[in-house]
């Protein structure tokens, strides 16, 4: 077994309402060809946190005796992160998260409401209205949005545990489109912003723990690699070396070049 | 008795409550939450929630997701 992923020097820990994680990666559990490899790729990643999603019980299969996705989870050692995937409004996105508190898999709820199929992006206004309930029921709740600033604010201030901005659109693998927006995002927050949708390579990954967020979510990116354990790897690496680039301090930008070594003296 | 489960129309004998349907399929309850007539039922409560021929039942798990 791994060990969990060692914080970088002098590095708190990402803060999720009252939990705590290490590792600021967390990775989903869809799309991959078989659950072993779901299993390495999710181990090699350091991950703490998993996704899930919730649907009907295939009963055909269930019948058959066939393994399902909790036979390849060890719930000790991940925590579980239900999403509200494929749900269009906020009704839908709530009986979800209703439906996984009687799981009993703990009060962190990935809440996602779609606008529509083509763009899978956000809807705020949706998002917005079903963070307040959950949180009313006491739910953790980690807000899947836009790259809005305005937005994201707002979430924050009916209660959302966390805000998640989107990169770029689900599964696109375009990356962090507007890194201005997440600083922006990031400047105003007093909860954890989690970069959410698009990654799709370990320099995305980076780009965005250099900007400062408390951790990336993906699945796509390394499940849809034609190697996943090994992006796996990558993905970790990544997410250590942007986290401590961001904590490091960077050097400030400059049009014109300043010499690393002595320019007299020859 | 007739129910409608995860979309398909079933019938089952000696099914009472929603605990038996779970017994009956096999499935073990902390596996799985149940929506009844598009209620969420709490799992403490499946024993005593009675079904009724025509109810529709959805038994919802986990899978893999992002």
């Amino acid at each position: 077994m791994a060990q969990a992923t060692k914080p970088a020097t002098g590095d708190k820990k990402l803060k999720i309402g009252k939990h705590e994680f290490t590792s600021r990666l967390l990775v989903g559990t869809g799309k991959y060809a078989t659950f072993e490899l779901m299993q390495e790729a999710l181990e090699v990643s350091g991950c703490e946190v998993v996704t899930v999603a919730l649907r009907r019980v295939d009963l055909e299969a269930h019948g058959r005796g066939e393994k399902n996705l909790l036979d390849y989870l060890d719930t000790s050692k991940y925590t579980l992160l239900p999403n509200t995937a494929g749900c269009f409004n906020k009704e839908d996105a709530i009986r979800i998260c209703r439906l996984a508190r009687e799981l009993e898999i703990g009060d962190m709820v990935k809440l996602e409401v779609l606008s529509e199929q083509k763009t899978l992006l956000p809807d705020p206004i949706e998002t917005l209205e079903a963070t307040k309930v959950l949180v009313a029921e006491g739910f953790t709740v980690l807000a899947y949005t836009s790259d809005d600033p305005i937005m994201a604010k707002k979430l924050e201030d009916v209660g959302a545990a966390a805000v998640m901005p989107l990169g770029s659109p689900i599964g696109s693998g375009l990356g962090i489109l507007n890194p201005n927006n997440i600083a922006i995002i990031l400047e105003q927050a007093s909860v954890p912003i989690i970069v959410d949708a698009g990654v799709g390579t370990a320099s995305d990954v980076c780009v965005a723990m250099e900007l400062g967020v408390g951790g990336v979510l993906l699945n796509t990116g390394i499940a849809g690699a034609q190697d996943p354990v090994r992006m796996a790897r990558a993905m970790k690496a990544a997410c250590e070396a942007g986290r401590d680039a961001f904590l490091s301090g960077r050097i400030p930008k400059k049009r014109y070049a300043t010499a690393s070594s002595p320019l007299k003296d020859f | 008795m007739k129910l409608n489960v995860n979309g398909a129309e079933r019938s089952f004998d000696s099914v009472h409550t929603a605990a038996d349907l779970l017994e009956k399929l096999e499935i073990r309850r902390e596996r799985v939450a149940v929506m009844l007539n598009n209620e969420v039922l709490r799992r403490a409560n499946l024993d005593a929630t009675p079904l009724k021929d025509g109810d529709i039942v959805e038994v919802i798990t986990m899978v893999g997701g992002g």
